[in-house]
């Protein structure tokens, strides 16, 4: 495999990806838009595409696993099968095993197709068939074995082959001549559209007999607004090696109007020069249908590659007339591939058919080569076009990440050649200046823009993770979305996955009753979770809300004296009791569920939100619901910022975090249960010397200042030397071995060009109580005790 | 491959030689492969971290990213020395081999070549004898009359980590 098949193989890996994500989305929507013919298509598409392009790359196990979700939605689409939620299912959970094959393709370990789910795929196709199927004499003929059905070989190796059975079931009257297979005294199978069944004997002698002329079909009148196509199909000699299956061609076809089929063999070599994986057939179709000649392109999409396509239409004098189509269209001026408009065909010339054979397919021998390269060219415009359709490009991540990075400096950068200005000398630059800062900032700020994306990335996994919650524990559950195009910093939509999850699994088993505890306490009986995104100031707020039994306040209460984190006799109703569900190790309940997450507590899920930059907060009204609310910061790549001295240090506060600053010479410092405190306009408020946490010694400047915080709820006040100003920081990661200092939570590089560090106000404060109940060695009591881990 | 017909055998001492990088630190000799090496620089300003291990002298800017720079004396036992004779170099040191973009200062007295040795010249090191140092050699080169030890850069990274895990 040469490096260009590797990078197609990438591409499609890509593409598999999307149209994966779009599958699923299709699925999971279909039970609801039950009569949405245009989502319906949309849903088969993305199956229909991924099939087309898993083949292109010769991904044949992928393409033929798929084969059997497209064949079902296409029972679908042509109305053979009535949604209900076990089609669904089982659509999403081969739509799953796909999923994996495709990562098992990418990571180099192939993961076969699931024949168990093939055979159930095939089972929706046969029993819908016979149970749904309005027209009732067409199922007849299709599981019986003795008129050779029209498909290939009758023991295919291959599994998933469901099309075969199902194919739209021909028209009940049916014409002489339309499948070649229809014909009685040879009951031979059809020349096979599968590589590796020779039909070992007899193939030479009855050729004859499958050349089939069609006098009748091609009378018959068309109907009003219909058109009578003529095609001529040659795929190229290859077609069956690329894993492309033949016979969804003409299921295609099949579905939009009215198919007669002839194959040609004339091609078809003797055995002893047959070669097994070589398709050396070509085909004419007459079609009568209603759809624009542009509807074939999609049939031959995958096929039109390296074959040989033409279409001709019927005019009114029965003459033929070729058909131009994107795909299809042939340079002009080249004569098209056999002799136009006679509907008997002159077999070509049989002198020679094998040296015929070797060198190419008959379709194809008139050919120009310009036709197919038109072809190619063609192909390729539509891959093109389809990319184009998003508007988007694929950008790698890291250079993103480094480019914002880039971006932010220089608008750090251009901010202090502001300084220039006050040069007298430098007065003819300050237009310049002045455009260097704006446009800076102008790069930065899109910059940063590239690195947002909707929220609905995150939220468009739930629908489908609710469902399996709700199938699995027997509930039924309703889930809104609200907000999802809200955009917010690419890291942080990946991070908050799990943290969701965690949340909803959550909602389900714990906070939803079942169906009938809801009916009784006279609740809607379908329990409802709502997530909803939307901008909070300059956050962006993240909620998980249902509508189920709400927190039990009094068990809380409970467990939350028993672990010493409230004092005994603290209300239920106290603001607090609610946030202790987010310290660690604190569940309510008594067992661990067998249902829900073990171990991993509600503090794992606020951990990850902060560090994030992000906060989580809880309300709940017993019997009404629960909330729980992210706020989040809408980028994480940049922060306003304070910039702090401390013992000769240079450090930067987010300024999120600080609320107010105040002198520190002028209020009254005191101590409250051994901690120092001062009193700020009348409210005692700890305070934590950042000179103190950082080991400095030497007495502090005469007059600090005092940066105050919220933690947990709180006022505390960070004493720090001397504020030296405000700054907009990229924030960089401090290294993989530094990221225990939870006190730190990154660097920024300053104007001049040193590094400086970004404060965590809240984990400071944490740290230092955690310091000073060490020292005392007994947990602190008073205001703070809830606190102590 | 033209010149293997040429000068055959220089040519395929020079495809087996390494290059290491060669530094003084606490007064012995080490060698480090020049492959893993980015970079060697002059001490600038580095910002410390407080709270940070002692081995962490502080994070500096390189370009525009953020790196970490460590004293190498701490884990291997040396005296700091509390005025250096002269400026010490940092090494910038690349966390896995091949991965330029994630890189590790290290601080180190003085770089003072870059040689090529033939794998036969590199003896493995001995069990007993180089006190804390012993677990961050992998083999040692005669060189001049003296040893060179030959950095295992890669067991010093997994220390340093432990010791960050660690906290003080």
């Amino acid at each position: 495999m040469g490096s260009a098949d590797d990078r197609f193989r990438e591409m499609f890996y890509e593409e598999a990806r999307e149209l994966l994500i779009s599958l699923e989305e299709g699925l999971m929507e279909l039970e609801r838009r039950q009569g949405d013919r245009a989502h319906l298509d949309k849903t088969f598409r993305a199956a229909h595409s991924l099939k087309g392009a898993a083949a292109m790359v010769g991904l044949g196990t992928i393409a033929e696993f798929t084969h059997g979700i497209e064949a079902v939605l296409d029972k679908i689409r042509t109305g053979g099968l009535v949604v209900d939620s076990d089609i669904i299912t089982t659509l999403l959970e081969s739509r799953d095993h796909l999923a994996a094959m495709v990562e098992g393709e990418a990571a180099n370990s192939p993961i076969p197709g699931s024949g168990h789910l093939s055979q159930r795929l095939a089972a929706l196709l046969f029993s819908s068939g016979r149970r749904d199927d309005p027209r009732p004499a067409s199922a007849a003929p299709v599981p019986a074995p003795a008129p050779a059905p029209p498909s290939a070989p009758p023991p295919t190796a291959q599994k998933p082959e469901p099309p075969k059975p199902t194919p739209e079931p021909e028209p009940p009257v049916r014409q002489p001549v339309v499948e070649v297979a229809a014909e009685p005294p040879p009951a031979k199978p059809k020349r096979p559209r599968h590589k590796a069944e020779p039909t070992p004997k007899a193939h030479p002698k009855p050729r004859t007999a499958h050349r089939q002329t069609m006098p009748a079909a091609a009378v018959d009148e068309p109907a009003a607004g219909e058109i009578v196509y003529k095609i001529r199909f040659t795929p190229g000699p290859d077609v069956l090696k690329r894993g492309v299956n033949l016979l969804g061609v003409f299921d295609e076809l099949r579905e939009l109007g009215k198919l007669d089929v002839q194959a040609n063999i004339d091609a078809v070599p003797t055995l002893s020069g047959f070669e097994p994986e070589r398709s050396y057939l070509s085909w004419t179709c007459t079609l009568r249908t209603t759809a624009e000649p542009d509807r074939l392109d999609d049939v031959f999409l995958f096929v039109a590659e390296d074959g040989a396509i033409s279409v001709e239409r019927r005019l009114a004098d029965g003459a033929f007339e070729a058909v131009e189509t994107p795909l299809l269209k042939l340079p002009p001026g080249t004569p098209v591939a056999t002799p136009p408009s006679t509907i008997p065909r002159p077999t070509p010339p049989p002198p020679a058919p094998a040296v015929q054979s070797t060198t190419a397919h008959p379709g194809e021998a008139p050919h120009p080569k310009p036709s197919e390269a038109a072809d190619a060219i063609n192909g390729q415009a539509k891959t093109a076009h389809a990319a184009r359709a998003h508007g988007r490009i694929r950008v790698d991540a890291q250079q993103l990440d480094d480019l914002v990075g880039l971006a932010g400096e220089l608008a750090v950068i251009s901010d202090n050649l502001q300084g220039l200005r006050e040069i007298r000398s430098a007065s003819p630059w300050v237009a310049t200046i002045e455009s260097l800062l704006r446009v800076s900032r102008e790069i930065r700020d899109t910059t940063l823009d590239l690195r947002m994306v909707p929220v609905d990335e995150l939220f468009s996994r739930f629908p489908r993770f609710v469902r399996d919650q709700a199938d699995r524990t027997g509930k039924e559950i309703d889930l809104r979305i609200v907000g999802q195009e809200t955009r917010l910093d690419r890291t942080i939509v990946e991070r908050l996955g799990d943290p969701m999850v965690h949340l909803i699994r959550n909602a389900v088993d714990h906070a939803l009753e079942t169906p009938e505890e809801r009916e009784a306490m006279g609740k809607p009986r379908v329990g409802r979770i709502t997530l909803s995104a939307g901008h909070e100031g300059d956050r962006v707020a993240i909620k998980v809300e249902d509508d189920g039994r709400g927190l039990d306040r009094e068990r809380i209460v409970r467990k939350g004296v028993e672990r010493g984190l409230i004092p005994p006799g603290t209300p239920a109703d106290d603001p607090r009791v609610v946030s202790l569900i987010f310290e660690p190790g604190f569940s309510t309940r008594d067992q661990v569920s067998e249902l829900s997450g073990r171990g991993v507590g509600l503090d794992v899920v606020r951990d990850s939100v902060r560090a994030l930059r992000g906060s989580l907060a809880v309300e709940s009204e017993p019997g009404q619901g629960t909330s729980f609310i992210f706020r989040l910061p809408l980028t994480l790549a940049l922060i306003d910022g304070l910039l702090i001295e401390t013992g000769g240090g240079r450090y930067v506060v987010p300024l999120a975090q600080v609320e107010e600053c105040v002198a520190l010479g002028g209020v009254q410092q005191a101590l409250s249960a051994g901690r120092p405190c001062v009193t700020v306009r009348g409210e005692l408020v700890p305070t934590v010397s950042l000179r103190n946490l950082f080991g400095i010694d030497g007495p502090p400047p005469p007059r600090q200042e005092l940066l105050l915080t919220r933690h947990s709820g709180r006022r505390v006040g960070v004493a720090v030397d001397r504020l030296s100003g405000r700054v907009q920081a990229v924030i960089q990661s401090l290294g993989e071995g530094l990221h225990s200092l939870s006190r730190f939570s990154g660097a920024t590089i300053l104007g001049d060009g040193s590094v400086s560090l970004i404060l965590d106000l809240s984990a400071l404060v944490s740290e230092s109580r955690i310091a000073e109940s060490h020292s005392r060695n007994k947990p602190a009591a008073g205001v703070w005790a809830e606190n102590v881990r | 491959m033209i010149d293997a017909t040429t000068e055959p055998a220089a040519d395929a001492d020079r495809d087996r030689a390494q290059s290491y990088v060669v530094f003084r630190l606490g007064g012995e000799g080490y060698a480090l492969e020049v492959l893993r090496v980015q970079e060697v620089l002059d001490v600038l300003a580095i910002t410390e971290v407080p709270g940070s291990s002692r081995c962490l002298l502080g994070v500096i800017n390189l370009r525009g990213h953020v790196v970490p720079v460590y004293d190498l004396r701490i884990p291997f036992g040396l005296a700091i020395d509390p005025k250096p004779a002269r400026a010490p170099s940092v090494l910038i040191v690349e966390n896995e081999a091949g991965n330029d973009s994630d890189v590790t200062g290290l601080l180190v007295d003085r770089v003072s070549d870059v040689l090529e040795f033939a794998p036969e010249q590199v003896q493995p090191s001995p069990q007993l004898g180089l006190g804390k140092t012993t677990p961050f050699v992998r083999g040692l080169i005669r060189h001049q009359d003296a040893f060179l030890l030959v950095l295992d850069v890669d067991r010093v990274f997994s220390v340093l980590a432990t010791i960050n895990g660690e906290g003080v």
